[in-house]
């Protein structure tokens, strides 16, 4: 195609075509790419005597950086290839609707569609020049990554190279695990040629509720029945080897088939026999009620709702059968705390429910809507209501502050009813009216009711009172935004290697005299320096995200993350979520916004099983990485964790490191025995019950350091 | 210092000048491809980068480029703390006290000996060091020359030759390269990790006095390529832990006289727990006992 004596003509039309290609990019070729490209073919042919198609691909490969050389490849396609397009390969599983939760951040499916390996590239090379050594190359890297495959093989496609079929057949009997079936089918559209190769590795390797996670993102895309498939093998497997997965595993990965329904049977009786072993049997019934409930608001399907929601019922009236043997007080208690969560347990809460107070006069909409902030937030927790009335009276008499109190109280409903009546954005525009804090609260019961451009809308403002309310508690014991522990500076003597322009000298010549030394006998050490003292605290914050810490703890938990991102914005922070995964949000040395925080923050969605361990191995790791001085690790969850033998084991190995540990816990609902371990580690554990008890924490920590 | 210690120090800087003579490297598939690219920079004028992971032998192509070519080779790794004069030299304080900025005062770093000797100069990690630094290597790279307060401005012999050499995964994010030193680096070599039939050949070379079985280096391999594919690690094996397991089994089996599966899985995790970095929250220690007993078992 081009000739030795064309260098430049190809350098030029090269670089041209990468230019183009390059326009969003940051990789900006320029003429000196030209010159280098012609310059660098010039050697080659006084080296070689000729060039070949695979000099001029290698050559122009190399003058581009790294970020840009799967965009210098694609224009290599374009000058060498011919471009053909691969028919799709995908047979398609029975359809199976794909399964409606947003997960907080992905998974760790690694699959990156823009960049290729060094290794990809170079099989890439050789395919395009016709190198028949590429067949064997490309499947010794399928068998190594299959994804990296994938890749290749997509562009290998665009060449339209012959052999395209024996590629495919390499990848698809590479696939073995679930994240290689999804990544690579995401890519390629290739079938896995072993399911039940694929169905072994994730039983003896994950976690249900992790398989279904990764088998829920395959059915999206191939509207496959995988989640059906990994259920079955699980419970299949589980029943002979007597190893079935924990409730909230199964809970976590509902499929409307009768094997889940059996595993959910068998992982609920385990629980409840757990619960009666417990030291207070009555509390654990009530939380295992309200999380099976919570369970089951979570999903659309009826089939696998009810018998989650019939479970819970059965569990709250077990647990309020059994408070009445402890006293008329206690029951009262516990059919209160069951009645809020709207577990009826006897016949007596369910009429009085019934009975309760509705707003239905006309004079007493009128009054409402002419009231202030506090007393409607407080009668519509009281009675009743038609929000679509009051919503109407109230915007005829312009009170935001009865609005905002309508939406602090039941967004959705609110938010439907002024879409129907035309006044969405007096809505909106009253949001802000009233504490921030009941609006944060409520979009952590109702966000998940919200349409998707609603839930985009009202999030702004969330963002902004979760933001506010961070700063404020950070301030109100910091004293300012520039508070905070503060850097510091300190002298240290000079060492063979310094930059002698940092000595300094006023300090060095003091240091001298005050030893009535010579020039003579003057030593390295006799000079000092200035140096900053970096990164004074690491702090390392890990957020239960687990099924239990749903509804009113991740309002506190969102707060208080904020909260100390603030305060100790300007040391070494590390944050991570967990529940039976890690998800790292932001490593020790990385940079991130506060505000990209609280949006992940407002998106989560509490569930599947706690595991800290993964979560605590990381923040060790995170430790080692810094040489902050003082280390701080900061554990915001509730303590149910499964993993707590070895999660008390790795928390003793964090105070050996002289690691200060503080565990936050919600005052109302936490694992009592988790945390007396947990003091006798000497980790301080702080139990919050109010939003006001908030900066306390912070007073702690900033005591303790 | 005693006299004898003096001499004892002598001899070491003398072994060590020898040793360094020494450079095996196994020339072909990838480092074939990368060293002839180093040439062909070098006769266009153009200056090369290699990128690669850690332990893939970047360091030690460019040594073996520099004994190739007969000139003396310099090198420095470079980090956030690496000052300008680590690079340039810096002037002897209590000597300057003394005489004032004399030349006897001055101790030049490793880029001016490679300038004025005309040597190979390697900067690793060169992604790494931070703007300041970074700038320092604009004008030897650009004018081949470099301005020293107090001492003048110096200016390169022919032979002098820049290489940079950087690792992939930290090219981004708060390891970047300044724009106007991107600018000036022309040709960007990857090196990744060989070839199954390249790395063995390396291997071999390193245990050459060890005369290892087939198989047993087989497994070995098969130990290390796997945590270059396995998804829960971010830091894979390196081609020194391939030689250092292959070292500790023969050296194992010397006493034993055998080599068993239990010995290559004893000498490999030893090595893997310290040299694997593994993704949030997950044990190295469970991902490096997983790989070997599979690896091990499908060999069987």
């Amino acid at each position: 195609m081009f000739m030795d004596d064309s260098l430049e003509r190809f350098a030029t039309t090269f670089v041209e075509r990468l230019r183009r290609a390059c326009a969003s990019s940051d990789f900006k070729p320029s003429i000196r790419h030209s010159i280098a490209l012609a310059r660098l073919l010039e050697a080659i042919r006084l080296r070689k005597g000729k060039l070949n198609r695979e000099d001029y691909i290698r050559a122009a490969l190399a003058i581009v950086p790294p970020e840009a050389k799967d965009i210098a490849l694609d224009v290599i396609q374009e000058i060498f290839g011919t471009g053909r397009n691969f028919p799709l390969r995908w047979k398609g599983f029975p359809f199976f609707p794909p399964f409606p939760f947003q997960l907080p951040f992905p998974l760790g499916l690694k699959y990156n569609k823009e960049s290729l390996s060094e290794r990809g590239r170079r099989i890439l090379s050789k395919a395009i020049a016709g190198n028949p050594q590429a067949i064997e190359d490309f499947r010794k890297l399928a068998e190594e990554n299959p994804v990296e495959a994938a890749k290749v093989f997509n562009r290998i496609e665009k060449v339209g190279v012959e052999d395209l079929d024996t590629y495919a057949g390499i990848i698809s009997s590479s696939i073995r695990t679930l994240e290689d079936f999804y990544n690579v089918f995401s890519l390629t559209r290739i079938l896995p040629s072993n399911l039940e190769e694929i169905l072994n590795h994730a039983y003896e390797n994950y976690p249900l509720d992790r398989s279904y996670k990764i088998a829920d993102k395959i059915d999206s895309i191939a509207n496959s029945n995988m989640r059906e498939l990994v259920v079955k093998y699980y419970w299949d497997r589980g029943r002979k080897e007597g190893r079935l997965p924990s409730l909230r595993e199964v809970a976590s990965s509902p499929v409307p088939i009768k094997e889940w329904r059996q595993m959910l049977d068998k992982a609920i009786k385990e629980e409840l026999e757990k619960a009666f072993r417990m030291s207070d049997p009555i509390k654990a019934l009530v939380e295992l009620a309200k999380e099976l409930k919570r369970y089951s608001e979570y999903y659309q399907d009826e089939w696998c709702a009810k018998p989650l929601r019939n479970a819970s019922k059965r569990i709250a009236k077990m647990a309020y059968e059994i408070s009445k043997k402890e006293g008329r007080e206690k029951s009262k208690k516990i059919e209160q705390e069951l009645s809020e969560e709207g577990l009826e347990p006897s016949l007596h809460s369910k009429i009085s429910n019934k009975l309760r107070g509705r707003i239905r006069k006309k004079e007493d909409i009128e009054k409402l809507a002419r009231s202030n902030y506090e007393d409607v937030y407080k009668e519509l927790g009281r009675k009743k209501v038609n929000i679509e009335e009051i919503l109407k009276k109230a915007a005829e008499y312009n009170n935001k502050e009865a609005i905002a109190a309508l939406a602090h109280r039941n967004l959705s409903n609110t938010l439907e009813a002024a879409k129907k009546l035309g006044l969405l954005d007096k809505v909106l525009n009253s949001l802000s009216a009233g504490p921030g804090e009941n609006l944060l609260k409520e979009w952590f019961r109702s966000r998940r009711k919200l349409d998707s451009s609603l839930k985009r809308i009202v999030k702004q403002y969330v963002k902004e009172i979760l933001l506010d309310l961070g700063r404020g508690y950070a301030v109100s014991r910091f004293g300012g935004l520039e508070g905070g522990p503060l850097p510091s500076f300190m002298l240290k003597p000079y060492e063979p290697g310094d930059d002698p322009s940092l000595v300094d000298l006023e300090e060095s010549i003091e240091n001298i005299l005050s030893q009535g030394k010579l020039p003579k006998h003057l030593r390295y050490e006799d000079l000092l320096m200035r140096e900053e003292e970096r990164g004074k605290i690491a702090l390392i914050l890990l957020n239960d995200i687990s099924g239990s810490m749903a509804g009113e703890k991740l309002f506190y938990m969102s707060i208080c993350s904020l909260m100390l991102l603030y305060a100790f914005r300007k040391e070494d922070i590390g944050v991570a979520f967990f529940e039976s995964d890690t998800y790292k949000v932001k490593e020790i040395d990385e940079n991130i916004n506060i505000e990209d925080i609280a949006d992940e923050l407002l998106d989560l969605d509490a569930f599947g099983g706690t595991c800290v361990s993964r979560a605590l191995i990381w923040a060790e790791e995170q430790f080692v990485k810094s040489r902050a001085k003082t280390k701080v690790l900061v554990l915001l969850s509730d303590c149910a964790f499964y993993d707590y033998e070895e999660a008390l084991m790795l928390i003793s190995r964090l105070r050996r490191m002289n690691v200060l540990i503080f565990v936050i816990t919600p005052k109302w609902s936490y694992e009592e025995n988790i945390v007396k371990a947990l003091k006798g580690l000497e980790t301080r554990v702080i139990q919050i019950e109010s939003i006001e008890e908030l900066p306390d924490i912070l007073t702690m920590i900033a005591n303790n350091i | 210092m005693e006299k004898n210690i003096k001499l004892r120090i002598l001899s070491a800087v003398k072994k060590a000048e020898e040793e360094e003579e020494e450079v095996d490297i196994v020339l072909k598939g990838q480092y074939l491809e990368a060293y002839e690219l180093l040439k062909d920079s070098e006769d266009a004028g153009l200056t090369p980068a290699i990128v690669g992971p850690p332990g893939v032998g970047k360091t030690l192509l460019c040594r073996y480029y520099a004994k190739q070519t007969r000139r003396p080779f310099y090198w420095i790794t470079l980090d956030e703390n690496t000052k300008p004069s680590h690079l340039i030299g810096a002037f002897n304080p209590a000597i300057v006290l003394d005489r004032g900025f004399s030349l006897d005062a001055f101790e030049p770093g490793p880029l001016t000996l490679a300038m004025i000797e005309g040597g190979v100069f390697v900067a690793n990690e060169l992604n790494r060091a931070s703007e300041y630094v970074q700038n320092v290597f604009l004008e030897p790279l650009e004018e081949r020359s470099y301005y020293i307060a107090h001492v003048g401005r110096i200016k390169a012999a022919d032979e002098f030759f820049f290489i940079a050499s950087m690792n992939p995964s930290e090219l981004a994010g708060v390891h970047r390269l300044s724009e106007a030193l991107r600018d000036r680096i022309h040709v960007w070599i990857a090196l990744t990790y060989p070839d199954k039939e390249t790395e063995l050949e390396i291997v071999k070379m390193h245990c050459r006095k060890y005369n290892l079985p087939k198989d047993v280096l087989e497994k070995v391999y098969d130990i290390i390529s796997r945590t270059r594919n396995h998804p829960e690690l971010e830091k894979p094996a390196s081609i020194r832990s391939t030689i250092a397991i292959a070292k500790l089994v023969a050296e194992r089996a010397k006493k034993t006289g055998e080599y068993n599966d239990s010995v290559i899985a004893e000498a490999a995790y030893n090595v893997l727990v310290g040299s694997l970095k593994a993704r949030p929250g997950i044990k190295v220690e469970a991902i490096a006992r997983s790989i070997i007993m599979e690896a091990l078992k499908q060999r069987r």
